[in-house]
């Protein structure tokens, strides 16, 4: 038996998919997804994009109590360290429950359709 | 590590969950997604409780005789009857659900009306797997609502990387484990509200138990030891999974944030991303 720390959580198994390539030229710029709600509250998505590339991306989560707030900061750290790799809303796998996941890339999706990155 | 040159991913809502499949295999033909949705709306139309014209509805309410019925609706529930015996009971197809606000599902009705959800959601997902294989892949994972069957790897690693869900906050990983040519299935209570119930006690949550999660080969059985484990509670539960044959591992996230774990689970553990 190991003792069960919420706050060793340092890795969230998300395949990386390559971007479909686009002929569209993205705008530079900042780009805000719709917001995605899931059963905890609503993911919100904001890129930022230079070229064809995703140069940065945030998030707003919610935060109901204050270790909330440091898991959730966690957690989005990690799907914002995928998709900045992949260049990719396509993440994917956690056991158990797939809605943070499932917001997060909705709202990412619809970001980078109004970039036209997708 | 090199990606794949190319790599298909799609997301639908069937069956009242998001359904996502990733197929990681270079010059794939993907048609065969088309048909893996096909499956799970048939799926879902043959043995949903929420409709009332499934079959599964139809069963319950006396207008559709078990002859009569498809020979997959006798095999799955032949299969549930089997789960029942090896889960001493707790895997129950015929087990009072309680549903969020109590409503009364659709096609749910007298003491014998049965539910068989329990285990056509692993089952569904393990047969759209074995179709993605026939198609010709070969890395691949199909994922209904955080049930996960999978195959290869993504990314040349040998293993698919699976967090465990954190059982207290919606955007926790509890443990990440390294998968491959294996199911993993997780039964709590925080995900569609407290559905499953001990059928000998009528308890509406596993006594002790945050959430089971099971791996091993197939995900049909996967899925139904879970729910089965969860409802049989921390002690009982540990129990059970002790006993656990055939390459199926558990691991208990407990009330007090403890975690058990059978031995097969620590050659799992994946080491966090550097």
């Amino acid at each position: 038996m190991h003792k069960f720390l919420p706050t060793a959580m340092a890795s969230l198994g998300l395949a990386a998919s390559l971007a479909a390539p686009t002929d569209a030229l993205a705008a530079s710029g900042s780009y805000t997804g719709a917001g995605s709600t899931m059963k905890w509250g609503t993911v919100t998505v904001t890129i930022t994009v230079s070229g064809k590339h995703i140069t940065n991306i945030s998030s707003v989560y919610p935060a109901e109590r204050p270790r909330s707030a440091f898991i959730n900061k966690a957690a989005v750290t990690i799907l914002r360290q995928q998709a900045l790799q992949s260049q990719s809303f396509k993440l994917h796998n956690l056991s158990g429950a797939t809605m943070t996941t499932v917001a997060f890339e909705k709202s990412l999706a619809s970001a980078m359709h109004k970039a036209h990155l997708a | 590590m090199a990606l794949p040159e190319r790599s298909t991913h799609r997301l639908e809502f069937v069956m009242g969950m998001p359904i996502i499949v990733d197929i990681c295999d270079a010059a794939f033909d993907d048609s065969v997604l088309d048909d893996v949705f096909e499956w799970f709306r048939w799926v879902d139309s043959t043995f949903s409780t929420y409709r009332s014209d499934s079959a599964i509805s139809r069963l319950n309410r006396g207008e559709l005789p078990l002859e009569a019925a498809h020979p997959w609706i006798r095999r799955v529930l032949g299969r549930c009857e089997e789960l029942r015996r090896e889960t001493d009971g707790y895997f129950d197809i015929r087990a009072p659900y309680a549903t969020p606000g109590g409503a009364p599902e659709a096609g749910r009705g007298g003491p014998d009306s049965i539910d068989p959800s329990g285990y056509v959601k692993g089952w569904a997902v393990a047969e759209a797997a074995r179709m993605v294989r026939r198609a010709g892949a070969r890395n691949y994972a199909v994922n209904a609502g955080g049930d996960i069957q999978l195959a290869g790897d993504p990314d040349g690693s040998g293993r698919w990387r699976v967090g465990i869900q954190n059982p207290l906050e919606p955007d926790g990983v509890a443990m990440t484990l390294a998968l491959t040519d294996q199911a993993i299935a997780t039964s709590a209570a925080y995900a569609r509200g407290r559905h499953i119930v001990d059928p000998h006690g009528a308890r509406t949550d596993g006594a002790g138990l945050l959430s089971v999660t099971i791996v091993g080969p197939g995900l049909a059985s996967a899925d139904a030891y879970a729910t089965a484990v969860f409802a049989m509670g921390a002690q009982r539960g540990a129990e059970w999974c002790a006993q656990l044959a055939g390459g199926y591992d558990a691991v208990l996230i407990r009330e007090d944030e403890t975690v058990l774990s059978t031995p097969g689970i620590d050659a799992l553990i994946a080491q966090p991303y550097g």
